[in-house]
């Protein structure tokens, strides 16, 4: 693939994880309430998935 | 006929309106209170995760770096743990001082673990810097 559209590919997942990350921190700033455990559960889950794909990649 | 440079160039202007979006409504967050930054911290090893994986896909990492990433990544992820159990023990109601005690010990040998992987990674890299001088 063009080293372009890779480029864009990283992009595009770094923009939509990090906006999600962002948003959800900026929403309990304005809030007040805290990051509650669902959400913790949610992002502590997304994290091990890409763990577990990473380590199957190592081998 | 659509050509690659037409798709290219309406791509990026997405890409671009996206971010521009994206920092005047983002660009002043910082996490304030310790689970916002223990979600900031999950997220941060998520988007550097995803991003190795991606590059992997298409062929810009190899194995062994991935493996490397991953290494530093399971790390990180394994100390952030501890330092969240140490976080809830010490505002849970039912916390003792030997239930803190003994979140520290483990918190201590998460950092005696990741000292050695930058040593070892440190020896790694100073060795293949002296063969690559070498040649």
């Amino acid at each position: 693939m063009n080293n372009v559209l890779i480029a864009m590919d990283v992009l595009m997942d770094v923009y939509s994880l990090g906006t999600e990350i962002i948003l959800t921190i900026k929403n309990s700033i304005a809030t007040g309430k805290d990051i509650t455990a669902e959400q913790m559960q949610d992002i502590v889950n997304q994290r091990n998935q890409i763990l577990n794909d990473l380590k199957n990649i190592a081998g | 006929m659509i050509t690659k440079g037409k798709v290219l160039i309406t791509v990026l202007l997405t890409i671009l309106t996206l971010n521009l979006v994206a920092c005047s409504t983002t660009s002043t967050v910082t996490p304030q209170t310790p689970k916002q930054q223990i979600y900031a911290l999950n997220g941060l090893i998520t988007t550097i995760g995803q991003t190795t994986l991606t590059l992997y896909q298409n062929g810009k990492l190899t194995q062994e770096q991935v493996k490397h990433v991953y290494e530093g990544l399971s790390t990180a992820a394994y100390m952030l743990d501890q330092a969240s159990a140490l976080y809830y023990a010490s505002n849970s109601t039912n916390s003792t001082v030997s239930t803190a005690n003994l979140l520290i010990t483990e918190v201590t040998a998460a950092l005696t673990q990741l000292q050695q992987y930058i040593n070892t990674a440190q020896k790694s890299t100073a060795k293949s810097g002296n063969s690559t001088g070498g040649k």
